[in-house]
């Protein structure tokens, strides 16, 4: 091609290489500098400096060439966050189910307000409107229904929320439910039916084609609370059977895209609960705000004094529930584990003064002060005092670390866990199994990991006061070499090896393990 | 214990930001005091001549694997054991690499950590190769430049022994190629060639050197300086055309006319034909070409 017949080029191609190899380098730059070359970092002056060296050195010339050989594609394996494409689709996908369901919902109301005809629907409308008895108002149940829309969205919240829903994948599936990756909705208003309709709800959901593990976690879930979308106000009435009466096209497709939505919203792990004032009546309205790793979230209780939240990661949670006429109230350092959805009754006392409930207990069912209960699902750690009052004086933050002081965590020469609170000073021993050893620490704010020989593997949630034993499996196989190395990221992502050479790697605080 | 790990007294000698890098580092968990990380500091500051100040020129360092490296050399069992988590497979993989041959590679990869874990002494003391890793780059990238190294040298003292059995079995045809080196350019066109090559800037003589010496291919320069192959495409045309204008330039200015500086300078080419090695190296800079050509042909299509 060009450079073959250029005889211009040939003749100067040949005068250069030849005076080229003729240049006398001058000593070899080190390794370090070869390598900071390669990797781009160094300064202008200096890279130049190696230039003019390589432009001279055909030794050093080669260990540059071979240092930008194209990486082969298992060396660039790392710890990313999973493609999120579908994701996105299944965003829009929702985001156009919510439509389709608003759209379908209002079409059967105006039908039937239109009508107010003694028709099947109509009738089961009515049956509704008394079943709901929302404070007894004589309102035809569509103007309920449009008038309960704008006064959401009032509250500063998305009307038409698109729920990110994450399913895992299915290769994860033989462990527990996926923890995702979704961040920041905030936006998001989940209203939680009360009960029964929950059951019914789960009972549509049951019957559902799900794969494998899914339908497990299904069953297991407690009837308690499901977040939905506002929209998802559909199934409200397709419990009680109005959707089904009235079986047009549009309210299929209505009803489809709300299960779709509920279903997601189910696998999905959610801290909910309901406010109530002193005498037990449900507050609507209350601001309930959670400051948690991944930052602040706030949403008004519904009209059954009702509130949810996505958990999306594991970890110490503080919930404050604020109504007009009442004294706040807070619950602090709600530790909420991988695959749970705890579920609070906030009670609000009368009055203006701010008050904070300090909960403490164990993962077992907790009696409190009577105005506070946590469901047995919900774990309530114990915090010394003092890390306490360094966490109230801390602002909102998006981190656990932040939230609690920061403690040091290490592995003392013959394997014990120890902890250090202020920065290295003093150690202390935490005893998490006696008489065991450890080889591998990895922490991230309270979310402490510790491995060792035989794959003993344990995590604590709230900085070493309550261990579990976690042995990771993957299809039937469990790690049970010794484990060298552990290394998580954040509270989701995590890395083991083991001396046999095993790579063991999680995304989701260790419910679910891939092996490598 | 606590004691053992870090010694608040010689900490509370290191400046607040050192302090806080100490810190952060785990140079307290692999035994290393506050003192000795600062010495640490301080010389590769001073190696590297740094006019930015101590406090930038550290944040430029790599000192979580500064602090392994160095608390590997100084022969701290829980950083060997990071170290080897971290990097033992990862430097047979690297080695494999390079030498694109398992037996090769373990051997590579096995002198290699004779050096790093330091075989020589000196007074005594077991001298790591991790000892001169300042932290420039990242470990790994360190590591890696250090097997090539490792390669290019035991390559190149392989090469050298092969070659004299070559010799010595087929002599003749060998010696035959020796005595008709290229022949040599005038000494008026040899200085003026050098000073147009060192009007160049380094990074041109370096894609100069690469392409036309080594017969390197467009892509991988492009890679090793981090820029798209069309853009060192583009410069290697341009710098033989520069250089050819510049040496006929410096020619004429050495009192030849015009006609005679091309003459000079075209000489050579008319020998092309006879002269077996440059033929030989034709071929490689063809090749250059037609892997370039094929690669964008691939993605043309």
């Amino acid at each position: 091609m060009k450079g073959e017949v250029n005889p211009g080029m040939e003749s100067v191609r040949k005068l250069v290489s030849g005076r080229l190899k003729a240049q006398s380098a001058g000593p070899h730059p080190d390794a370090d500098l070869l390598s900071a070359f390669a990797e781009n970092a160094l300064p202008e002056a200096e890279r130049k400096h190696v230039l003019a060296h390589l432009a001279d050195c055909g030794g050093c010339r080669e260990v540059v060439f071979l240092l930008s050989l194209p990486q082969p594609a298992d060396e660039q394996k790392v710890l990313i966050p999973r493609p999120r494409r579908w994701h996105m689709s299944l965003r829009w996908g929702s985001a156009v189910a919510s439509i389709a369901i608003l759209a379908g919902v209002f079409a059967a109301r105006r039908e039937l307000f239109r009508r107010a005809s003694p028709l099947p629907k109509s009738a089961a409308a009515s049956q509704l409107s008394s079943k709901s008895k929302v404070a007894e108002e004589k309102i035809p149940p569509d103007v309920d229904a449009m008038r309960a829309l704008p006064s959401q969205s009032r509250t500063g919240n998305a009307p038409i929320p698109a729920p990110e829903q994450v399913r895992p994948d299915l290769k994860h599936m033989t462990a527990k439910m996926q923890r995702t990756l979704t961040f920041g909705q905030s936006d998001e208003v989940r209203v939680s039916p009360a009960s029964p309709n929950l059951t019914a709800n789960n009972g549509a959901i049951r019957d559902l084609p799900q794969p494998g593990r899914d339908t497990l976690d299904l069953r297991r879930a407690e009837p308690a609370f499901v977040p939905k979308t506002l929209t998802a106000n559909a199934i409200d009435e397709k419990d009680k059977g109005e959707v089904a009466l009235a079986p047009n096209n549009e309210t299929a497709l209505a009803e489809s895209g709300a299960r779709a939505m509920a279903k997601q919203a189910a696998l999905k792990p959610h801290l909910a609960g309901t406010v109530l004032d002193a005498s037990g009546a449900v507050v609507p309205n209350a601001k309930v705000t959670t400051v948690g790793p991944v930052g602040t979230e706030t949403v008004t209780s519904d009209a059954q004094g009702r509130f949810a939240f996505d958990v999306l990661t594991p970890g110490l949670y503080s919930v404050k529930a604020d109504a007009r006429g009442f004294t706040p109230v807070e619950l602090k350092q709600v530790a909420i584990a991988a695959n749970q959805s705890p579920s609070l009754k906030l009670t609000l006392a009368p009055g203006t003064a701010s008050e904070t409930v300090e909960v403490s207990g164990q993962a077992a069912a907790l009696e409190l002060s009577p105005a506070y209960e946590i469901s047995p699902n919900a774990v309530a750690a114990r915090r010394k005092a003092e890390r306490q009052n360094t966490a109230n004086a801390a602002p909102a933050s998006n981190k656990v670390a932040e939230v609690v002081p920061a403690l040091q965590w290490s592995l003392s020469s013959t394997g014990a866990v120890q902890s250090s609170n202020d920065g290295g000073k003093t150690w202390q021993m935490v005893t998490v199994v006696a008489n065991t050893s450890f080889r591998a620490l990895s922490a991230v704010g309270a979310s402490v990991w510790v491995g060792g020989s035989g794959g003993i593997l344990y995590h604590t949630l709230d900085a070493g006061h309550n261990w579990t034993s976690i042995v990771p499996a993957n299809q039937g196989e469990t790690l049970s070499s010794d484990i060298t190395r552990i290394e998580f990221l954040d509270l989701r992502d995590g890395i083991l090896s083991t001396s046999s050479g095993e790579i063991w790697i999680t995304h989701d605080g260790g419910s679910s393990w891939e092996r490598n | 214990m606590p004691a053992t790990r870090l010694d608040p007294a010689k900490n509370a000698s290191l400046d607040p930001p050192f302090n806080e890098l100490y810190r952060t580092s785990r140079a307290a968990e692999f035994d290393l005091s506050g003192e000795r990380f600062l010495t640490i500091l301080e010389e590769i500051a001073a190696k590297h001549g740094s006019s930015v100040g101590m406090q930038a020129f550290c944040a430029t360092l790599r000192i979580d694997d500064l602090v392994l490296a160095r608390a590997c050399a100084a022969g701290n069992e829980r950083a060997w054991e990071v170290f080897l988590t971290r990097f033992r497979e990862k430097l047979y993989d690297v080695a494999r690499q390079i030498t694109r041959e398992d037996s090769a590679a373990r051997e590579l990869a096995d002198t290699v950590y004779a050096d790093l874990f330091g075989t020589k002494t000196r007074d005594g003391k077991r001298i790591s190769k991790l000892e001169s890793y300042t932290g420039r780059g990242s470990l790994e990238g360190w590591l890696r430049t250090v097997l090539a190294q490792e390669f290019v040298n035991t390559y190149r003292r392989q090469r050298r022994l092969v070659s004299l059995d070559e010799e010595s079995e087929d002599g003749v045809q060998f010696a035959a190629a020796l005595p008709n080196p290229d022949p040599p350019p005038g000494p008026g066109l040899e200085s003026a060639t050098d000073e147009a090559l060192r009007a160049l800037n380094p990074e041109e003589r370096f894609v100069l050197a690469s392409y036309f010496l080594d017969g390197r291919t467009l892509a991988e320069i492009a890679r090793t300086l981090s820029v798209h192959e069309s853009t060192i495409s583009r410069k290697v045309e341009k710098l033989a055309k520069q250089l050819r204008k510049a040496i006929l330039k410096n020619l004429s200015r050495r009192g030849m006319s015009r006609r005679q500086a091309e003459e000079a300078l075209n000489v050579d080419v008319r020998d092309l034909a006879l002269d077996l090695r440059t033929s030989l190296a034709q071929e490689s800079i063809a090749r250059a070409f037609t892997e370039k050509g094929a690669k964008t042909g691939e993605r043309g299509s």
